[in-house]
């Protein structure tokens, strides 16, 4: 019974943020200068009907309260600017499934290959090939994502002409997922080295050497499995960081992405657009932080919920 | 004799013929359609959106892929000239503001139905109650009625020379108002919800990505159509669209990096005629400072622009400004306009600078002395950049250090607002008929609050003119009214400019900013 009124607590705590995130964004949105229909063409009597026909004539906390009414029956709107007429569910339902595609092939292959690296450079400690691979993480995780793109449009797309620069054509999803990947990839390498490093030390390791267990069991049987906590919570954060960053590997590579619309839709003032992707991104951030906060209390009733 | 004559013309006319067959014949062989179509990049994102509601587009982008997706009584030829479209035949009333239009026999809607002159009677209302950008267009038309399903009636409240222009624009084009009605706006957002009457239709669009669009084999005039299927990549980052083009995935892109123009000044970097005008705006309304009331002040402010510095530090490529009415626009007598108007500015900017010195002193600013500050305001890096070089010419030609540039984030609304002293404006003509240029400088079109009724009579007597010499007399003195009161200062006409490979491909169509790329041929 306590359990779950933590877990309600909870619940109710996440709701509560969700609408603080709504309530800043919507007007902290409304502050910014200009509105959706300036351009040196429209005269001031188009405006005036567009701006009419939308309700942003009327006060703000008018637009907030019709705002959350509609939100509330599901209903988030159209795009004013961007996709004209377009309803923002389906543009953010169809574009995250973009994102998500994407993401979790950048995600696979990070694990892929950065937990075996890792192990690798881990064991051989010292030598060449964790010299080698620590040098590749370093510089992996200290390159900017644009940098990267660039080189690797140039190098691939324009001169070697493997690989098509955009997205859509065959092969266009290799350089995003490249970027995409690279960071967490590097990231994981050292992490999963550390990790495996530490538990090497361990008593305990020493104690079933003692006993006269083969290298070959100490290290698969028991210090891979226990270096993989720390990597397996750092997967969580990972996850929703992967399907909520690409803005540069989806402006670059011409991704039709959620994360593209992070920034054109404040440049472009689409109001309803841009508290689309807020209210959808809020809605999955704290949905998974509920999801592992629920989790944990399950395995481990002592851990406190915040 | 007369038979001698006769003669004399036939064998021209077969000469003629022959000369002209030639290049024809010739042309025949070399030029092909380009096979399984082609690839072209367009901006879209950010602050440009790709739109095919007729009634709304307003970015280039969008008119383009409208001119191929629908068609109105005019469109672009071949050469970018205009010619009769989804029009049989067109009467003109002796007085000029009746005109009876008969719609082809053969014109239909990619579902099947005919296009008919509802469609268009309807498509003109519905492009007033959308309230987009170009809603004003067609204001001039008074009465547009469906006497039959193939005879539209059309009343002006003038008449209009530059009227086929206008028909030819994509705001004129038909609508189905079933389908609006079905679908409400997002009729236009959806491949499937859409009908269209031009050469191609739309098969697929994804979102922010690209747009497939394909030949419609019921079209009328699909067999001067060479290009089977046209794939349109949605970008809007201009390193991605330049780098497409460079490894090939695109034949053509309509921006690039500014800073990259050098190295692809010849691979494939095209300018065309920009038909605009880059000009500075002086704030005459209540909100402006008192100071910029004096036509005097004015002037001197114009005349102590270098502009031919600021066109070397721009490095595009642009014309010099001597008039407001930019190049390309030939008068009854087939001559360039700009060239036959007084221009603004003499030859020799010493003696500009000379005059604008006096100018100063009898206002009473002899150095720049007593001279308020005033804002200049501007909305991007490169006006900025362009608005700190005519700051301080300023400075150095008049002794005026009171002027600050400032970039703003709300600029087209603080400007209509009238909060600022100076401004950047800039005018693209939207169709090549000098109307589109002189009208923005009319009483209630234009930020700068100028008004002056010598002006406006000038400019409704020549759009109303019939006689063409006549009309382009009252567009001189439209010209020279404004050189004389100044509310802007031309400073350069910019060239528009694209990426094109015609190494490989000819046939591109461009018209004002708009492109076509039906009649593209594989060399």
């Amino acid at each position: 019974m306590a359990m779950f009124e933590k877990i309600l607590k909870r619940v109710l705590l996440a709701a509560v943020s969700l609408f603080a995130i709504i309530t800043i964004t919507f007007f902290l949105m409304n502050i910014i200068p200009g509105d959706p229909f300036m351009s040196e063409k429209a005269t001031e009597e188009t405006r005036a009907i567009l701006i009419a026909k939308y309700g942003l004539d009327k006060p703000l906390i008018v637009q907030y309260g019709r705002y959350l009414q509609n939100l509330f029956h599901g209903d988030m709107g159209t795009s004013y600017v961007l996709q004209k007429g377009r309803a923002i569910s389906t543009i953010v339902t169809e574009s995250f499934a973009v994102s998500v595609r994407l993401g979790l092939k950048a995600l696979i292959a990070a694990i892929l290959i950065g937990v075996p690296l890792g192990c690798i450079a881990g064991l051989f400690k010292g030598k060449a090939a964790d010299g080698a691979i620590r040098v590749i993480s370093a510089i992996g995780i200290s390159i900017p994502g644009y940098v990267l793109a660039a080189v690797l449009m140039l190098v691939l797309a324009v001169n070697l002409k493997a690989l098509p620069v955009s997205y859509g054509k065959p092969g266009g999803e290799v350089m995003p997922i490249i970027v995409l990947a690279v960071y967490p990839t590097c990231y994981l390498m050292r992490l999963t080295r550390a990790s495996i490093l530490e538990v090497l030390g361990q008593d305990y390791l020493k104690t079933e050497r003692a006993r006269g267990m083969g290298e070959g069991r100490v290290i698969f049987i028991h210090a891979l499995k226990n270096s993989l906590i720390p990597i397996i919570t750092y997967l969580g954060p990972l996850t929703a960081s992967i399907l909520t960053g690409g803005f540069v590997a989806e402006s670059v590579f011409n991704v039709p992405g959620l994360g593209r619309y992070f920034v054109n839709a404040i440049s472009a003032r689409d109001y309803t657009l841009i508290m689309g992707v807020t209210v959808f991104y809020a809605a999955l951030i704290i949905t998974m932080n509920l999801i592992c906060d629920i989790l944990y209390q399950v395995v481990d009733p002592r851990i406190q919920m915040a | 004799m007369i038979r001698k004559g006769l003669l004399n013309v036939l064998a021209c006319t077969v000469a003629a013929a022959m000369i002209a067959a030639l290049p024809a014949a010739a042309a025949e062989t070399e030029k092909e359609a380009p096979s399984g179509g082609i690839s072209i990049s367009v901006t879209d994102g950010s602050e440009d959106a790709m739109d095919i509601n007729t009634a709304k587009v307003a970015t280039l982008a969008g008119m383009s892929v409208c001119r191929h997706l629908f068609e109105g009584l005019y469109k672009l030829d071949e050469k970018g000239d205009l010619v009769p479209g989804q029009l049989k035949d067109e009467k003109v009333s002796d007085d000029g503001k009746t005109y009876t239009f008969t719609l082809r026999d053969d014109i239909t809607w990619s579902d099947g139905k005919p296009v008919t002159a509802g469609d268009f009677v309807y498509g003109w209302k519905y492009l007033k109650d959308s309230a987009g950008d170009y809603s004003t267009l067609l204001d001039l038309i008074t009465d547009a009625t469906a006497k039959d399903d193939k005879t539209l009636v059309v009343t002006l409240a003038y008449p209009c020379a530059y009227f086929h222009s206008l028909l030819a624009f994509p705001s004129a084009y038909p609508v189905r108002e079933d389908i609006v009605k079905a679908n409400g706006d997002s009729y236009a957002t959806d491949p499937d919800k859409a009908v269209y009457n031009g050469p191609y239709e739309l098969t697929d669009w994804t979102h922010q990505q690209s747009m497939t669009l394909t030949k419609r084999t019921d079209y009328y005039d699909a067999d001067k159509i060479t290009v089977d299927n046209i794939s349109w990549e949605l970008m809007s980052d201009s390193a991605t669209m330049a780098n497409s083009f460079k490894s090939g995935d695109v034949i053509y892109s309509d921006t690039y990096p500014e800073e990259d123009a050098d190295s692809l000044m010849d691979n494939g970097l095209h300018f065309e005629e920009g038909y605009n005008t880059y000009c500075t705006m002086f704030n005459l309304g209540d909100s402006g400072n008192e100071v910029l009331k004096d036509a005097r002040v004015r002037k001197a402010l114009s005349l102590a622009i270098d502009r031919e510095r600021v066109i070397s530090i721009r490095g595009l490529q642009d014309e010099l400004a001597d008039t407001y009415t930019p190049g390309g626009l030939t008068d009854a007598d087939g001559t360039e306009f700009n060239s036959t108007v007084t221009p603004w500015f003499s030859d020799d900017h010493q003696k500009d600078v000379d005059e604008a010195k006096e100018l100063m002193k009898e206002a009473g600013y002899e150095d720049g002395k007593d001279f308020p500050a005033l804002r200049y305001i501007v909305n991007n890096d490169s006006r900025k950049t362009v608005a700190e070089a005519i700051v301080s010419d300023w400075k150095d030609a008049l002794g005026i250090d009171s002027i600050t540039v400032e970039t703003v984030e709300n600029f087209f609304s603080a400007r209509e607002s009238g909060d600022f002293d100076i401004a950047y404006f800039g005018w693209y003509m939207d169709y090549p008929d000098i109307s589109n240029m002189l009208v923005t400088m009319t009483t209630g079109q234009n930020d700068a609050k100028y008004s002056n009724t010598k002006y406006d009579d000038a400019y409704n007597k020549a759009v109303a003119e019939t006689d063409e010499k006549a009309r382009w007399k009252d567009y001189d003195e439209c010209e020279s009214i404004l050189a004389e009161d100044r509310p802007i200062t031309p400073i350069l006409h910019s060239k528009n400019s694209y990426l094109f490979d015609d190494t490989n491909y000819d046939g591109l169509v461009y018209y004002c900013g708009n492109a076509f790329f039906g009649y593209v041929t594989q060399k």
